[in-house]
């Protein structure tokens, strides 16, 4: 145990004294977490409300145009909606052109009036307000203000339908014998608008009420791009920690601790150590800056520990056996770039999981970061816990022996001598 | 007869091969074969105790082949290695803690210090801290380099780096140090220090197995001389018995005598 524990820390010595392995192993993961997560969203981290911008034209004097203004003034922990308002429709559209507004409503001169007169005469209506948006936009928050002005329009309409309805009703009832109505008392006007307007009002106020139940889906994307970048780090880490040993061969180092009256598995033990404890140091020193600087989201500490111990695991393993497998530093490098970019490419490092399909979230297990990303989303993200957990700790565990048996049988220790 | 790994391993002096017990070595029917390539075939010779035993040969004779399995690298394909009592084969880790190898490439850590390269090679042959600082510093003295001892090696020239690639060999007091080449591509004063270090381990009793290219060498440390060729030993003796064995057939000047002895006896086809 301690030729094991010497051949690691003089490894670890000597990653200590390479500048150039402290600034992969920790500066570019970290610099890149930083532009990543605050390019992905990271500004608003911590915050649920989703803000909208609309530009608006209300020309219109009556009851709708008031309505819709009204409702979009909209300032709540989930939703805040800033309304630019401009008396030229044209200027509305420019700003939802100029990206300045999400969208654009725009409210024509006289619209409650022709919806009025619409709706005595009994006839449809149609496009009675316009909603501006950018060609082809998937942006969710175009669709909730549609829905909010949809929303408006519709009760409008719906009340004024009812104010004709009830003056319809009140002749009927004045007509029926043995009942007696002063025709000059029936204005038809103003019931339809009091109707109306209380029917307007009555939707105004007799919204649904937006209640929420089990957690929000957070938006922080440290949350991802941490235990991602992180991840995808660490699977790197093989490159440096496999070429040590590949050029302790070229450098007969190698040959020469196989000289010495130690174990050959200890050698290779301790090179394993030296791998194990440099992947654990470097994810946990990136998931504590990315805790204490990003505010990451964890439901379950040993979940998370377990996580960090088995990828770490598991990278050790699959770093001996890329080692076993090649036999020089330069087969390495292209070997351990295509394995690393892949798996962390379908593993959910640089994406979540769930953005996948299903079939590719699956094969993503042929890779360790399909099993660390799982699992590290399962308690970042969806607030599990260490039994949610264990088959993720198990799957690393269980690849890095599985790394290690094939290790052990592929590693040469002794290269061929003429 | 006494237990010399006890006596060797034992580290409770710390004085600079004082304690080293001169052993015997015997290389008894060596044989190597990989696939269907015989590397070396049946070699057998013997090392007196404090002397220094130089194996010539061109390359891919069977040098760096005979070597490894000495040293307990390689394991042979039939025969074995005695030094002093104990068997390199049947124990090789008691073996090893007497042996020392001082390869033909500079193996060493180079980004590491001279001192932190000796220690890191003190702990692998299980010296305490205090006796790794100590050797440590001795060898180093021994290697003129001990004020260069703070230094990474790859700032040193490439004999300094020779010296320390030797002084790594040293540190657990070997009865048997096994010199691979170890002056190639050195500078004439980087060699004579070498050559000087050489002759001080051997004269405090150590047996020196050394291999060359330069006949030179041979002639001015070996007190016996085996060529090898084609994984064979092909002629073995003193330095006058070998010259003799060429004297016999025609006159050789002898500041040259091993060198054309050497080429008659392997030829001079160039080899790979």
């Amino acid at each position: 145990m301690k030729t094991l524990w010497y051949i690691a820390k003089k490894d670890l010595l000597q990653v200590l004294k390479d500048r150039n392995s402290f600034l992969l192993l920790l500066v570019v993961p970290i610099v890149l977490m930083v532009i990543i997560g605050f390019a992905l969203g990271g500004a608003n981290s911590g915050s649920n409300q989703i803000a909208i911008t609309v530009a608006l034209s209300n020309q219109d004097s009556g009851n709708l145009g008031k309505s819709i203004a009204s409702a979009l003034k909209i300032d709540t922990s989930t939703l805040k909606v800033t309304v630019n308002t401009f008396s030229d429709a044209n200027k509305v559209t420019q700003a939802v052109k100029n990206g300045d507004a999400i969208a654009g409503v725009v409210i024509a001169e006289g619209t409650t009036d022709k919806l009025a007169a619409a709706s005595q005469s009994k006839q449809a209506t149609n496009n009675l307000v316009q909603v501006y948006a950018l060609p082809n936009s998937t942006d969710q928050r175009v669709i909730i203000v549609q829905n909010l002005v949809t929303s408006v329009v519709n009760q409008t309409v719906n009340a004024q339908y009812a104010g004709s309805a009830a003056i319809g009703q009140v002749n009927a009832v004045c007509n029926q014998s043995g009942n007696r109505c002063a025709p000059q008392t029936i204005d038809a006007a103003t019931i339809a608008k009091s109707v109306g307007g209380a029917s307007t009002i009555t939707a105004q106020n007799a919204q649904v009420q937006l209640l929420t139940a089990g957690e929000a889906a957070k938006t922080n994307f440290f949350d991802q791009v941490v235990p991602g970048y992180a991840i995808f780090f660490a699977l790197f880490g093989i490159n440096s920690a496999a070429a040590t040993i590949l050029q302790e061969k070229e450098d007969g180092t190698f040959r020469r601790l196989l000289i010495a009256p130690i174990q050959k598995y200890a050698l290779l033990g301790g090179k394993m150590l030296a791998q194990f404890i440099l992947t654990l140091v470097q994810l946990a020193v990136l998931f504590t800056v990315g805790y204490f600087a990003f505010h990451l989201d964890v439901s379950s500490w040993p979940a998370l520990i377990l996580l960090l111990v088995g990828a770490s695991f598991a990278t050790t393993g699959l770093g001996i056996l890329l080692v076993s497998i090649v036999k020089t530093r330069r087969q390495l490098n292209p070997v351990v770039t295509l394995v690393t970019l892949s798996t962390s490419a379908i593993g959910g490092t640089w994406f979540p999981l769930f953005l996948e399909p299903t079939w590719m979230q699956q094969l993503a297990k042929v890779g360790i970061a399909g099993w660390a990303m799982e699992g590290l989303n399962a308690v970042m993200l969806y607030g599990k816990d260490l039994t949610w957990v264990v088959p993720n700790i198990l799957g690393l565990v269980g690849y890095g022996v599985i790394c290690l048996l094939l290790a052990l049988r592929f590693f040469r220790f002794q290269e061929k001598v003429a | 007869m006494q237990d010399v790994t006890q006596n060797t391993t034992k580290p409770d002096s710390i004085h600079f091969l004082q304690d080293g017990v001169a052993l015997e070595v015997e290389v008894q029917n060596l044989v190597k074969t990989f696939g269907k390539h015989e590397a070396v075939k049946n070699v057998s010779f013997t090392i007196g105790k404090g002397e220094i035993f130089g194996l010539l040969g061109p390359n891919g004779a069977g040098k760096s082949t005979t070597i490894n399995m000495m040293c307990g690298y390689l394991a042979p394909t039939a025969g074995d290695t005695q030094i002093g009592t104990i068997s390199v084969k049947k124990e090789p880790r008691k073996a090893k803690r007497l042996i020392g190898v001082v390869p033909q490439e500079i193996a060493l850590y180079k980004d590491l210090t001279s001192l932190e390269n000796l220690e890191f090679f003190g702990e692998i042959y299980g010296l305490s801290a205090k006796e790794r600082r100590a050797r440590a510093e001795e060898v180093l003295q021994f290697v003129g380099l001990y004020d260069r001892r703070k230094e990474a090696i790859q700032t040193f020239s490439g004999g300094m780096q020779r010296r320390i690639n030797m002084a790594v060999a040293m540190m657990h007091q070997p009865a048997f140090l096994m010199m691979d080449e170890p002056t190639v591509g050195v500078d004439p004063q980087s060699r004579e220090n070498i050559f000087e270090t050489i002759e001080r381990i051997r004269d405090q009793g150590t047996t020196v197995l050394y291999t060359t290219h330069y006949m030179e060498e041979a002639e001015r440390l070996c007190n016996h001389i085996a060529i090898m060729d084609e994984g064979r030993i092909i002629a073995m003796g003193t330095l006058d018995q070998l010259l003799a064995l060429r004297d016999q057939q025609r006159e050789i000047q002898r500041p040259h005598g091993l060198q054309e002895l050497f080429i008659q006896l392997t030829g001079k086809t160039l080899r790979d």
